[in-house]
C-alpha cells in the first residue's frame, strides 16, 4: 500500500534522507523510530506529497505520489503530532467539513457513529474544538480516517503530549485499523508504543534506516537496547 | 466546490469579522447614498427656485408687454422698464435665462467635479456667465477632505474591507495549525482558496449591491435605469480586481502579517500614491494658469478700449451709416448702451484670447493627468463612476461650452433691436431663446472598465504563472 523505492530528499547539501525504501502493506503498522532530524517526519511529508523527492519514487496505492498527488491522498489519512481544527466548529462540523474535501457524503448520524467509533465522547461532539484537548482532537482524526475509509494512515507523532490513558486509547484504536487491513507509516519517538502496536520497526539515523525488523521478534528492552545502541554510535 | 461554501458560510457567520464588515458596509454605503442625497436635492431646489423666479420675472414682462400694448400701463413704466424694448429684456439687470445643468437620480454616487463647477448661470446680453455668476461656493474644508460619497466608499474604503477579509486565507491555515490537516485531503489548495475568495467575493459584492439598492429605496432615488447596470457592472470588475491581487498576494506563500503589508501596501499605491503623484506631476509640468493674469488681461482691456473708444465707435458708425453718433448730452438711454455694447464687444475679443490660453492651460494638464489613470485601478473607478453620474469635469466642460453659444443665440436674437432702435413684437416675446439642456459627451467608460479589467486579469494570470513557479510554496 505505501512503497518509497530509493527515497531521497536533499536540501542544499544536507541529506535530509538518504535512499529510503520501504513497504508497508494493508494491515501493518510501521514504526519509524529516530533521534530528531533522522529524517522520520520528511519520510511521512514526502508520502503525504507535501515536499517533492530529490530522488527516488514513492506511491500509495500504486499511484507515484509526485504524479498524482491529489489522487493519492484520497486513500490516506493523516494525523501530525498537534492535529489542529477550525476552532469555531464543532467536532462534528470539522469532520463533516474535512470528509466533504475527501468527497465523502454522510449524514449527520453517520458522522456521529464515526466519531463514537474513535471514542470521542457523544457530549464533545457539538461542542467547538476550541475547548478539546489534544487528544479529543486525535479522535477526530481517526474519525476522519474511518470516515474517509483510508487505505493507508501517516502519522507524525501522534502520541506526543498525551497522557497514558489517551495515549493507550489512540494505540487501541490504531489496532483497531489494522485490523480492518489500513497500513499505517509512523514516525514516533515512543518505544512502548511503537513495541505495543507496531509490526515492523524501523530505526532513523541522519536520513538513513539503519535498522529495520519485525516487531515480534524483539521485547521492548531490546527494542530500547538496539534504539540507544544505532542511535548513539 | 458546493461543500467548500456551506462551511465557508458557517465559519464566517461564527467570525465577529463578517458582521463588522456587513455592519460598516450598510452604514457607510446609506451614509454616503443620504449625503449624496442631500446634495442632489439641494441642486433641484436651487433648480426649481430659479424657474420659478425665472418663470416670475417673464411672467411680469409679458404682462407689462399686454398692457402697454393694450395702452393701459403706459404712465408708470419708464423706458428701461419696458418689455418691449429689447435692452429691457436682453441686457439689463433684470433680463437673462438660465442655463442650467442638471444633475441625474444616480448623480449622487459620485460627487466629482460638481462640488467645483457651477451647474447654473444665468445668461443675458453682458453676463460673465462662467465668471461673475460663480455664487455656488463649496466649503473649502470638504473640497479638500472629498465627500463621504459612494465613490469614496466603493474606492477607498471597500478595498480595505476585502483585505480585511482576505489577507489570511491560506495564511490563517498556516498559523492556526489546520494547513496540515487540509493538505492531506485530496483537493487542490488553489482550486479550494479560489472557492473561498469566491465565496467571500460573492459575499462582499452581494452585500454592496444590497446595501446600495436598500439605501436608494430608503432614500427614494429613481435608480433601475441603464446606468445603474453599468454601475454594476463596474462595482464587480473593481471588486474582482481586489480580489485577484489578494488571490496572488496569498498564493506567494508569505505569513499573514507580510500579506497584510503587501496588500495595505498596494492599496496605498493605488489610492493615493499614483493619484497624487498623477496630480504632482501634471501641476509641475502644466502649471497652473494665473487667475491674476487674467483679471489684468480684462483690465487692460478696459483699459485699452477706453483710450481706442472713439475710434471703435468710429468704425462701429461706419458700419452703420443709418445711426448718427451723438455727443453724451444730445444721447438717449439706448443710445448710451448700444456705445456701451460695442466697446464692451471689443474688450470682450481681448479677454477670450487670454481666456482661451488659460482655459488651453488647465486642458492639457487634466488630460495629462488622465493618463495616469491607466496606471491605477482606483483612478479608472473614479472615472468611471463620474461618467455614470456624469459629474466628471467634462460634462462641464460640455456645460460651459453650450451656456456660451447660448448667450451668443441670445446676442444674435437682440442685437439686430437694440441697434438699430427696434422694438419687440408679440410674436418675438414668445421667441426668446431658451437654453437647450442636453449634453453630449464622448463617453470612456467602455476604456475604463476595459482597463479595469485588464488590470484584473494581469493578477489573475500572476496566480496561475505563481502555480508553475512554486508548486511547494504553500508547505515550504
Amino acid at each position: 500500500m505505501l512503497n518509497s523505492k530509493e527515497l531521497s530528499k536533499e536540501y542544499g547539501n544536507f541529506s535530509a534522507l538518504n535512499s529510503l525504501t520501504i513497504s508497508v502493506n494493508a494491515g501493518d503498522i510501521y514504526c519509524l523510530l529516530g533521534a530528531n532530524g533522522a529524517g522520520k517526519s520528511t519520510t511521512i511529508n514526502l508520502f503525504l506529497g507535501f515536499i517533492q523527492p530529490t530522488k527516488g519514487t514513492v506511491e500509495i496505492n500504486g499511484l507515484d505520489v509526485s504524479q498524482k498527488a491529489t489522487q493519492t491522498k484520497e486513500y490516506i489519512a493523516y494525523i501530525p503530532e498537534n492535529l489542529m481544527l477550525y476552532p469555531n466548529l464543532t467536532g462534528l462540523e470539522n469532520l463533516a467539513y474535512f470528509a466533504g474535501l475527501a468527497k465523502k457524503k454522510y449524514s449527520k448520524a453517520q458522522l456521529v457513529d464515526f466519531l463514537n467509533e474513535a471514542g470521542l465522547q457523544a457530549e464533545a461532539h457539538q461542542k467547538r474544538v476550541s475547548q478539546y484537548s489534544k487528544g479529543m482532537r486525535q479522535k477526530v482524526g481517526i474519525a476522519l480516517a474511518l470516515a474517509k475509509d483510508a487505505k493507508a494512515l501517516l502519522l507524525d507523532e501522534p502520541t506526543s503530549g498525551l497522557d497514558p490513558q489517551a495515549s493507550n486509547e489512540f494505540s487501541n484504536l490504531l489496532l483497531k485499523l489494522k485490523s480492518r487491513g489500513v497500513a499505517t507509516l509512523m514516525a514516533t519517538h515512543d518505544l512502548f508504543r511503537a513495541k505495543q502496536v507496531a509490526t515492523h520497526i524501523g530505526i532513523m539515523k541522519q536520513g538513513s534506516l539503519v535498522k529495520s525488523f519485525k516487531a515480534d521478534e524483539v521485547s521492548l528492552a531490546e527494542l530500547e537496547k538496539v534504539y540507544l545502541e544505532t542511535i548513539n554510535t | 466546490m458546493l461543500h467548500i461554501l456551506r462551511f465557508e458560510l458557517k465559519q464566517l457567520l461564527a467570525t465577529r469579522l463578517f458582521w463588522w464588515v456587513g455592519a460598516i458596509l450598510i452604514t457607510s454605503i446609506s451614509f454616503a447614498v443620504y449625503n449624496g442625497k442631500i446634495a442632489i436635492e439641494e441642486k433641484l431646489h436651487t433648480i426649481k427656485e430659479l424657474k420659478e423666479e425665472q418663470e416670475q420675472r417673464y411672467s411680469n414682462f409679458k404682462l407689462d408687454f399686454d398692457s402697454l400694448e393694450a395702452g393701459t400701463k403706459k404712465a408708470q413704466l419708464s423706458w428701461f422698464q419696458d418689455p418691449r424694448q429689447a435692452l429691457t429684456v436682453g441686457m439689463f439687470r433684470n433680463s437673462g435665462k438660465y442655463a442650467i445643468l442638471e444633475p441625474k437620480p444616480l448623480s449622487l454616487i459620485s460627487t466629482g467635479q460638481s462640488d467645483v463647477e457651477i451647474f447654473y448661470t444665468k445668461v443675458s446680453y453682458l453676463s460673465d456667465i462662467f465668471q461673475a455668476n460663480n455664487v455656488n461656493f463649496e466649503n473649502p474644508f470638504n473640497i479638500a477632505a472629498g465627500q463621504f460619497d459612494f465613490a469614496f466608499v466603493l474606492i477607498f474604503l471597500f478595498p480595505l474591507l476585502i483585505i480585511a477579509l482576505t489577507y489570511n486565507i491560506l495564511s490563517g491555515e498556516r498559523e492556526q495549525g489546520t494547513l496540515p490537516l487540509l493538505m492531506s485531503q485530496p483537493v487542490q489548495i488553489r482550486y479550494w482558496l479560489m472557492a473561498k475568495l469566491t465565496f467571500r467575493f460573492s459575499f462582499l459584492l452581494l452585500a454592496v449591491l444590497l446595501s446600495l439598492c436598500l439605501a436608494f429605496t430608503v432614500f427614494q432615488v429613481d435608480f433601475l435605469s441603464t446606468d445603474f447596470f453599468k454601475l454594476l457592472f463596474a462595482i464587480g470588475i473593481y471588486t474582482f480586481f481586489w480580489f485577484a491581487l489578494s488571490f496572488y498576494i496569498n498564493l506567494l506563500g508569505k505569513s499573514s502579517a507580510m500579506n497584510t503589508l503587501l496588500l495595505l501596501a498596494s492599496w496605498l499605491l493605488f489610492v493615493f500614491l499614483i493619484p497624487s503623484m498623477a496630480n504632482m506631476l501634471a501641476t509641475s509640468i502644466y502649471p497652473m494658469p494665473s487667475r491674476v493674469e487674467l483679471v489684468n488681461a480684462k483690465r487692460q482691456a478696459e483699459q485699452d478700449s477706453e483710450r481706442n473708444k472713439q475710434a471703435i465707435l468710429t468704425k462701429f458708425y461706419q458700419a452703420h451709416p443709418s445711426l448718427v453718433q451723438k455727443s453724451e448730452k444730445e444721447q438717449t438711454g439706448q443710445d448710451f448702451y448700444r456705445e456701451y455694447v460695442t466697446l464692451h464687444e471689443v474688450i470682450d475679443e481681448q479677454v477670450n484670447k487670454v481666456q482661451q490660453s488659460f482655459d488651453n492651460q488647465l486642458e492639457a494638464q487634466q488630460s495629462f493627468a488622465n493618463n495616469f489613470q491607466y496606471l491605477s485601478p482606483a483612478i479608472l473607478m473614479q472615472n468611471a463612476l463620474n461618467e455614470i453620474a456624469e459629474t466628471d469635469s467634462k460634462y462641464y466642460k460640455v456645460f460651459q461650452k453650450n451656456a456660451h453659444a447660448y448667450q451668443q443665440n441670445w446676442k444674435a436674437f437682440f442685437k439686430p433691436k437694440f441697434i438699430n432702435d427696434e422694438k419687440i413684437t408679440i410674436k418675438e416675446f414668445g421667441q426668446i431663446p431658451v437654453y437647450q439642456s442636453s449634453i453630449s459627451v464622448d463617453s470612456n467608460f467602455s476604456i475604463q472598465l476595459l482597463s479595469l479589467t485588464l488590470f484584473s486579469l494581469l493578477f489573475t494570470v500572476l496566480v496561475f504563472l505563481q502555480k508553475s513557479k512554486n508548486v511547494n510554496i504553500i508547505s515550504a
